[in-house]
């Protein structure tokens, strides 16, 4: 069922795939769990015996450390210290855990001694105390400590995360000539720590979140609970917690399984890497997704136009901002359908060509052995091999690759007489006006092709027939309940002030439609008008 | 599962529903030969119409732009067979499209454009933006060998046969001249859908440019003259100096440069056009008719060519007398011409009758080309001069 909201549409990623049905919310997909103890609880009061279980569980993992610990006053006193080498602040576990617990002057007998060490002995800022399998499991691998006590049957885990993480930079993928720099990293409280300092309010919510069973990967669901659409964070939870994968090592896992449309290329969950660009959106009523282990964060639900806004738009001047963006939309528009026009244009209707641009295209061709539309469909493959081999070359490497080949190979391949010039200086056009929106390379090549070979077989008919479709398409879809068009069919002044140009920031005075119930975004402006 | 089978199934009829066009218009812009000038003759072998296409050739033309031309012949009774004999000829089609430039023989005038016309405006392969000429040689598709028979190295001998090379491309060379002279006052643009117009309406006979060899090497032809008509069918033609004349009357003279003096013998002043504008003004009385052309022209004053200053001696007004009485002269010379030796219509004033007083025009209508002859024309000319290039006064103490 092809419907408008996701509900039939989610697919489950593991060994086996099976797609999501409305009944089997609650992960019952039959594949084998090694790591789901429901609610299993630690064997027994002993405090060997406890390790033994644990232990038995981590077989093999060599990194597990054992470290057992006495009091110095009691000597009856026991306890038993397990962590995975490498994950935790050493420093913090000496000071703070080992030595209270060698120092700490326990009375004789004790009732609840897990009670007292958690309110008075451990100097750690967050305990918890549980007896499940499971959270133990949790704590060691994700850079805890458990704290095994002898006579007692629950343990108390507490926080001694101390990993290092990248340093904040800039992103690669997002440069700016101006505004803030600072760029996601792949740690969840460190990503969540940037967006708490820029939105210094209450009404900032954090819902953690665990995605991938293998993985077990914490997320976290962020936004500002007086601007959000309610309708659309139910869907957003909804479709979340449908998903039942092995594991989400990037946000892009959990964007392909929660989008509208999952076949159509259309984007409709947007990922940005810096924290300004986060907080901009939440500030419009969107919803973001900050997952541990990536610098990429998804927000919900996403505009068509969110695709050609640059965060710098809102940092430059707006007359600058809106020129350039009437230049990347237009750079878009040129991508998909210059080579269809032109071929069109050089094989199906030559009169619509003025005499001079007959004449040095037919000279052009003179010689050339293959067909039009061969040559077009050719030369963009090997532009798309040479982008794509230089993408991932280290630094200059990858640039001169780029350079070199276009020049050497569409400079040989004229003189060659293998393919004509108009052809590589448009293959060079759509190349270089493709680029300029990073963010729908994927889709400007897939309507490229797909444009170019209906052109190919109906003239500009088939041209038309392509962009009819395209705009078919966009107009249809949906973001979470959002026409992603909805910025830019609209009969206010207030909505399209952001879509086309930028307009200036007093000019911005309600919030985009359909986002938001809350519109109003300032009263008035400081601006002299 | 169902709706995904519905859906694959549509997908795959309205795919293939593409692949059945069979490429319903392609063709290679290389397999082409484009035509650029076509001439229209009278046929040799018992054939009414002998047609020269001249193509290019752009698969002899070098790297360095130099455009060759072909010429094709073909003979037909109509116009249409003509042409569709043509395209059996050479190894690629024939593209009209382009087409720049139409010549037509005296003779083929003579006998009635009207007949010649018809195909050039039904049938889509030609557009009505192609230029009309009429040959002042022997015959039309002359003029489209005249490059190869100048002097100069490495031009190959004229044959006549089909497909031979030619020095440059005639056509071309014609209808780029034609955008550079016909706003200057030496001829004027004819297409195909002026001449429609002309045809179709009342009081004005055609007038079209005369091409004539020149002899030169780099121009071998050129536009000298007009070619006057009655109606649709060719009667005379007058030269050069009547022709601008003639634009004189018509309003298409900016850009030029008429030379004035204190009196005819002595013309040595020369003033550059900016705007003109002429209106026409009809009067019938009865049997007396008579225009009123009233000719504006602002010019700049832009050369004396004397030791004499005439600039400060006579002072503006009397210049712009002179040149009053130039343009009176010259009108009046021209239509004398036109009404005394053709008693054609050239300039519409029979248009300018059906416009202003139609009730009169029905009368006239019939008998037109002799009532022509009797019109009385009064020029009423208006040059002013607007401003004046002051190189150092000779002489000026």
């Amino acid at each position: 069922m092809i419907s408008r909201r996701a509900d039939g549409y989610i697919f489950v990623l593991c060994g086996q795939s099976k797609p999501y049905r409305k009944n089997a919310m609650h992960g019952g997909s039959g594949m084998e769990n090694h790591d789901d103890f429901g609610s299993a609880k630690l064997p027994s009061e002993e405090l060997e015996k406890n390790i033994q279980y644990i232990c038995n569980l981590f077989k093999g993992d060599d990194t597990l450390q054992i470290r057992r610990v006495s009091n110095t006053a009691n000597q009856g006193m026991k306890f038993c210290l397990l962590y995975a080498d490498g994950m935790i602040n050493n420093k913090l576990m000496n000071d703070d855990v080992v030595r209270p617990l060698m120092e700490y002057r326990f009375p004789e007998s004790c009732g609840d001694l897990v009670g007292l060490l958690q309110d008075r002995v451990v100097c750690s800022n967050s305990v918890e105390r549980t007896a499940q399998v499971e959270k133990v499991v949790q704590a060691i691998v994700y850079g805890d400590t458990v704290l095994l006590a002898e006579g007692s049957p629950e343990v108390l885990l507490l926080n001694t995360k101390g990993w290092t993480a990248r340093a904040i930079a800039e992103p690669e993928s997002e440069r700016v000539l101006r505004g803030p720099r600072e760029g996601f990293n792949e740690s969840l409280l460190m990503n969540l720590s940037m967006i708490r300092r820029k939105l210094r309010t209450p009404d900032l919510k954090l819902n953690l979140l665990t995605f991938g069973r293998r993985t077990r990967t914490k997320a976290c669901l962020c936004y500002l609970d007086t601007l959000v659409d309610k309708n659309v964070l139910e869907n957003l939870k909804k479709r979340l917690s449908a998903i039942d994968i092995d594991g989400t090592l990037d946000t892009q896992y959990i964007a392909e399984l929660i989008r509208d449309k999952p076949y159509a290329c259309v984007d409709t969950v947007g990922s940005t890497e810096k924290p300004d660009v986060v907080c901009a959106k939440l500030l419009e009523g969107r919803i973001a997704l900050v997952l541990d282990g990536t610098p990429q964060v998804l927000t919900v639900p996403y505009l068509f136009i969110e695709s050609f806004q640059s965060d710098e738009d809102y940092y430059l001047s707006f007359f600058f901002a809106s020129i350039g963006r009437i230049l990347r939309i237009l750079a878009f528009y040129i991508s998909i359908t210059l080579p269809a026009v032109y071929v069109a244009a050089v094989t199906f209707h030559p009169e619509i060509l003025p005499a001079s641009l007959l004449i040095s295209t037919s000279q052009a061709r003179q010689g050339v052995p293959f067909p039009t539309i061969l040559e077009m469909i050719l030369m963009l493959i090997v532009f798309e091999m040479l982008r794509e081999s230089g993408s991932r070359m280290p630094g200059l490497m990858g640039q001169t690759l780029s350079i070199v080949g276009a020049l050497v190979i569409g400079q040989a391949a004229v003189q060659a007489k293998i393919v004509s010039a108009p052809i590589i200086i448009i293959v060079a056009i759509v190349g270089i006006t493709g680029l300029m929106n990073p963010k729908i390379k994927g889709f400007t090549i897939l309507l490229r092709f797909l444009i170019l070979v209906l052109a190919s077989m109906l003239g500009l008919y088939g041209f038309l027939f392509g962009n009819l479709a395209l705009l078919g398409l966009l107009y249809q879809t949906d973001s979470f309940g959002i026409p992603i068009m909805s910025n830019n069919s609209t009969r206010s002044f207030q909505d399209f002030k952001d879509s086309f140009i930028r307009a200036p920031w007093w000019y911005m005075l309600k919030r985009p439609r359909g986002l938001t119930r809350n519109q109003k975004r300032q009263k008035r402006s400081g601006a002299a008008k | 599962m169902k709706r995904f089978v519905q859906c694959a199934v549509l997908a795959v009829l309205f795919g293939s529903l593409t692949l059945l066009t069979g490429c319903w218009n392609y063709k290679e812009v290389e397999n082409h030969y484009i035509v650029s000038g076509m001439a229209v003759d009278e046929g040799t072998q018992g054939h009414r119409y002998h047609m020269t296409f001249e193509v290019l050739d752009l698969a002899g033309s070098g790297q360095n732009g130099e455009m060759k031309g072909k010429l094709f012949e073909s003979e037909g009774d109509t116009i249409a067979e003509a042409v569709d004999n043509a395209s059996k000829l050479g190894d690629k089609e024939l593209y009209y499209s382009d087409c720049k430039v139409i010549v037509f023989s005296r003779e083929i005038a003579e006998d009635g454009l009207t007949p010649v016309l018809d195909w050039l405006n039904r049938d889509p392969k030609p557009r009505i933006t192609v230029q009309a000429f009429v040959s002042g040689e022997k015959t039309a598709g002359e003029l489209f060998r005249a490059g190869s028979t100048s002097a100069g190295g490495g031009q190959q001998a004229s044959q006549q046969s089909n497909g031979q090379q030619q020095g440059g491309v005639i056509s071309i060379e014609i209808a780029n001249s034609m955008e550079a002279i016909s706003t200057g006052g030496r001829s004027q643009q004819m297409h195909i859908y002026d001449v429609d117009n002309v045809l179709l309406g009342q009081g004005r006979d055609l007038a079209l440019p005369l091409l004539k060899k020149s002899g030169k090497q780099n121009n071998p032809v050129e536009v000298n003259g007009t070619a006057v008509f009655r109606g649709d069918r060719y009667v005379g033609e007058i030269n050069d100096q009547l022709s601008q004349d003639y634009l004189l009357a018509m309003s298409s003279v900016e850009n030029s440069v008429m030379v004035v003096g204190e009196n005819p013998s002595e013309r040595n002043l020369s003033l550059l056009i900016h705007k003109s504008s002429v209106s026409v003004d009809p009067e019938v009385s009865g049997s007396k008719i008579s225009m009123k052309v009233k000719v504006k022209l602002q010019c700049s004053f832009d050369e004396e060519n004397s030791e004499r200053n005439y600039l400060l001696d006579l002072g503006v007004d009397k210049i712009e007398n002179y040149a009053d009485s130039t343009v009176k002269t010259r009108i009046a010379r021209v239509v004398q011409q036109m009404q005394t030796q053709f008693g054609s219509d050239i300039f519409g004033f029979g248009r300018r009758i059906y416009q202003e007083k139609p009730n009169e025009w029905k009368k006239l209508k019939a008998s037109w080309p002799q009532k022509f002859r009797t019109v009385s024309v009064d020029v009423e000319p208006e040059v002013t001069i607007i401003n004046a290039e002051f190189a150092h006064p000779k002489g000026y103490t």
